[in-house]
């Protein structure tokens, strides 16, 4: 029987059969740079601050973020405004530090903060990983605008 | 001296020679010599052990860790009883789930809060899911070890399935962050039943019948691990052996039947033990873990109930303390949260297996040959960051 198997080369015609079906499946690796998957609807890339239909941001500085964040990644600083009311100087995200796990933007009692589907973000220098209010606002422009479409 | 230096007009002077005494050369009179196994080993992962070794056999084996020490214990007293889950998931990040639901259920014992009934399933669902994605690195990193690598490939494309689902679950493939006390942090959505049912299925119907020949009946593999690194019924005990180690020695210790939390009380399923205790029985304890694994999560897809998935944990937890045992992936996990009645956890101590197998290691590398150490340190399924933590 061995000498029969090994003369009819049945191991070998065995294994190339596996090798040829395989051929015709696709495949299983995607070519990162040149091919992207679109990332799924609940995920987490880099924060945004939503904006209301005038163009007015909806945060209130209330802290919420800062205190749910687990790596101190929020800072924020604000002063009163003309009609008393309370409004921000600046909005930091420092993302060198942050771990997306989304726990500010499930605190957010205004859904200010949000969080895009952007994922590629490297930089040569570390002050731009720093995002500051104006950065995030225009981050909130392009969120809102994906959120529409996806809609 | 009509050598070739001392014609280059370099002149040596020569000590008188001496008789050389075993003790100026330490363990060399011996015949024994220390090798680094580790820290750039292949198989070693971020981890050295100094093996002595007398011609081809081990003498005496010392693990060095502390190569990805974190200190997470000590970070979680500086977070939220929320927010202290992303420190806790990081024990070890292959499956994170079981970590993440032990710390969980340790904070609503304290707090005294029930959690609803979906969670529980969806908590079930998860940590299944991250079972069988350990078990499949721990396969393909079993038969790395021994010189091949394609198999590590094979049960990464099952792997992927499943965290396709997580994907789609949380939004991260890896680190998801997802159970929290009070319940999990997302609905699971028609999607997410969808994407961890196909990842079953292909596990179950193409995975398993498929590439089975060649993970369990590889004549290679039973050649290299069969008898090697026996550890008896008794001996495991002793040692403290925890997770798919322990139940190849024929202990049939599972916190999910032993101690059930989350759904594992409502679920039938079976504690898979192996009589043998040698390195091959503990590979084949967690292939046959995988097939329980994708039929828990099957029984609890068909039982998940409605209703709510998150209730209401307090910001301020009353003071106390709680002991959680989870059967993790690589064993019982233990958790001993201490609450002084602040907005954060006093003190958590983790309890984990991998550590616990560590400390087993050099009994039963005592006296084996060097080519077996990688064997028997793939077999006892150990993770780095769990060791270190």
């Amino acid at each position: 029987m061995n000498v029969v198997k090994k003369v009819a080369l049945i191991d070998l015609l065995k294994g190339m059969s596996i090798t040829l079906k395989t051929m015709f499946k696709p495949t299983v690796t995607v070519h990162y740079p040149f091919e992207k998957v679109p990332p799924r609807e609940r995920f987490r890339g880099i924060h945004a601050l939503k904006l209301n239909p005038d163009g007015s941001y909806r945060c209130e500085a209330c802290y919420l973020c800062a205190e749910m964040c687990p790596s101190n990644v929020i800072d924020m600083e604000m002063t009163e405004g003309k009609d008393g009311k309370k409004e921000l100087v600046d909005f930091t995200v420092d993302l060198t530090r942050c771990l997306f796990c989304g726990l500010c933007v499930e605190a957010c009692p205004r859904d200010a903060i949000v969080m895009t589907d952007i994922y590629e973000f490297s930089q040569y220098v570390v002050d731009k990983l720093i995002l500051h209010k104006e950065d995030l606002m225009e981050l909130g422009r392009y969120y809102q605008e994906w959120e529409r479409k996806r809609k | 001296m009509g050598n070739s230096i001392s014609m280059a007009g370099y002149t040596f002077v020569v000590e008188e020679k001496k008789e050389i005494s075993g003790e100026d050369l330490g363990l060399l009179q011996e015949k024994l010599l220390q090798l680094n196994w580790g820290v750039q080993h292949p198989a070693s992962g971020p981890m050295r052990l100094k093996v002595w070794v007398d011609g081809d056999e081990v003498v005496k084996v010392d693990p060095d860790i502390g190569y990805v020490l974190r200190l997470l214990e000590k970070l979680v007293e500086y977070r939220t009883w929320i927010n202290a889950i992303v420190n806790v998931e990081r024990a070890c990040f292959i499956d994170n789930f079981g970590t993440m639901t032990g710390y969980s259920i340790a904070a609503e014992k304290i707090a005294g809060v029930k959690v609803p009934k979906k969670a529980d399933y969806v908590r079930t669902i998860l940590c299944e899911g991250g079972r069988i994605v350990s078990h499949l690195i721990g396969l393909g990193s079993f038969i790395g070890v021994l010189g091949v690598h394609t198999p590590m490939q094979w049960a990464l494309i099952a792997r992927e399935k499943f965290l396709d689902a997580f994907e789609v679950y949380s939004g991260q493939r890896i680190a998801t962050a997802s159970i929290i006390p009070g319940g999990v942090r997302y609905e699971p959505t028609g999607k997410f039943i969808e994407k961890m049912v196909t990842a079953v299925d292909f596990l179950e119907k193409e995975f398993i019948p498929r590439y089975g020949e060649v993970f369990i009946d590889n004549p290679t593999l039973k050649l290299r691990s069969r008898g090697i690194g026996v550890v008896s019924r008794e001996k495991a005990i002793d040692l403290g052996l925890a997770g798919p180690a322990l139940r190849a020695s024929g202990v049939a210790s599972d916190m999910r039947k032993d101690y059930p939390y989350a759904a594992y009380g409502e679920l039938d399923f079976r504690v898979v033990t192996k009589e043998e205790g040698d390195a091959y029985a503990r590979y084949l304890v967690i292939w046959e873990e995988l097939i329980e694994s994708a039929k828990i999560i099957r029984q609890a897809i068909e039982g998940l109930p409605e209703g709510e998935w998150r209730t209401k944990f307090p910001v301020k937890v009353p003071p106390g303390e709680a002991y959680v045992n989870v059967e993790w992936a690589r064993g019982c996990f233990g958790f001993h949260l201490v609450s002084d009645g602040g907005t954060g956890p006093y003190r958590l101590k983790m309890r984990a297996p991998s550590f616990a197998n560590l400390w087993a290691m050099p009994e039963m590398m005592k006296n084996v040959k060097l080519a077996d150490v990688p064997v028997i340190f793939a077999s006892l399924y150990m993770c780095h960051g769990d060791i270190d933590r």
